[in-house]
């Protein structure tokens, strides 16, 4: 419970100190596919790879907002991951075996990226389902491309930590 | 206890900031660092606490070495730079939440210890209703709760009216007498004088 006040907490925190900037880039673009979608004659079937965020990329949208979604996963797990490196670091080095407590964090991150990409995959099918076509191959590619991202920053994370 | 700074140097790539560094702290001591901003005292402190790697030497406690990744030097808590509580949380729950992690001490100690630093009175007032000084207490708080033997604070006295800093300055005596290590960096003239044992002079990379 405590692990998870804090984790909150460091969140909460990430999210004021700027992080939040993200979603209006986020709603700008939504706001822009939304126009596409409902003023073009392209097959639905284009928009089932956009929307899932598929590897293959149908146009210069679909690519901004995929490289949008990775970018904001990779930006977001750097700060919650550098967050005591430039918060007081000393609070909790000095407390616990600090590779077990980052090793915690990473996995609440992960179960949180989970259960956010599920939810904005439900979002929007939600939204589309009348125009797109939702597959569980797309699914999975829209969870998994994220979980490995946000671990390739905490490899990151470690390797800076341990030369420091 | 004893802690040794064996021949340290620290370069962050070409900026040497801590030449062949050797002090010994042992029980009972109170140790100051004196030196204008810049001259390494906080590096030479966050060497101590285990935060930064030595480019060069070691820091033995009790002739044993610790490895930063995997294991944490017991009985040391400190204060370096500015401290940084979660700001929607109060100064007793940002305590709490720290005192968790070790689960040695319940809430009467914390209590304790924001009477030590004068800021029982704003302890449910939230971190970021803070001033400069009542964050700087919560600091110290931080570092006394748990009752450790090695005390580190870097600064501790920047922004503190004079009457904590007398209060602050007589519990740390009072722990010199149980045994305990303290050691205190300070750019001020006259900060350490009075109370400290030992004071070391960091000037451009030596400590004399």
């Amino acid at each position: 419970m405590n692990s998870f006040i804090y984790n909150v907490s460091i969140l909460k925190k990430v999210f004021k100190s700027g992080f939040y900037k993200t979603f209006l880039v986020f709603l700008a673009l939504l706001s822009f596919i939304l126009f596409d979608l409902f003023d073009s004659p392209v097959p639905i079937t284009i928009y089932s790879l956009r929307f899932a965020l598929g590897l293959l990329f149908t146009n210069f949208l679909a690519i901004i907002w995929f490289l949008y979604q990775i970018g904001v996963t990779i930006y977001f797990s750097y700060l919650y991951f550098f967050y005591e490196v430039d918060n007081s670091l000393e609070f909790i080095l000095l407390r616990t075996d600090f590779f077990h407590f980052v090793l915690k964090k990473f996995i609440f991150l992960e179960m949180l990226l989970i259960v956010f990409r599920i939810l904005f995959y439900c979002f929007l099918h939600f939204l589309f389902f009348k125009n797109v076509t939702f597959t569980v191959l797309f699914f999975m590619i829209n969870i998994g491309v994220h979980v490995f991202v946000s671990t390739i920053t905490f490899l990151v994370f470690i390797i800076f930590h341990s030369r420091f | 206890m004893k802690i040794e700074v064996r021949n340290v140097s620290k370069a962050f790539k070409k900026n040497i900031v801590l030449e062949d560094v050797n002090i010994t702290f042992e029980d009972g001591y109170i140790y100051g660092f004196k030196g204008r901003n810049g001259s390494g005292k906080t590096v030479l402190l966050k060497i101590i606490c285990g935060i930064y790697k030595a480019t060069k030497g070691q820091v033995l406690y009790d002739e044993k070495e610790y490895n930063k990744a995997t294991e944490y030097v017991p009985e040391v808590r400190a204060l370096i730079e500015k401290p940084c509580f979660f700001p929607d949380l109060t100064g007793f729950e940002n305590l709490k939440l720290l005192a968790k992690i070790q689960n040695k001490i319940g809430e009467k100690e914390i209590i304790n210890a924001l009477e030590e630093v004068n800021l029982i009175e704003e302890k449910d007032k939230k971190f970021s209703k803070y001033s400069l000084g009542m964050k700087q207490k919560l600091g110290i708080a931080q570092v006394i709760m748990e009752n450790p033997h090695i005390l580190i604070l870097d600064e501790p006295f920047n922004a503190l009216e004079k009457e904590s800093v007398e209060k602050i300055k007589k519990f740390l005596l009072k722990e010199r007498e149980k045994g305990k290590i303290i050691i205190i960096s300070s750019h001020m003239e006259g900060d350490l004088e009075s109370f400290a044992d030992k004071i070391f002079n960091f000037e451009g990379g030596k400590v004399e």
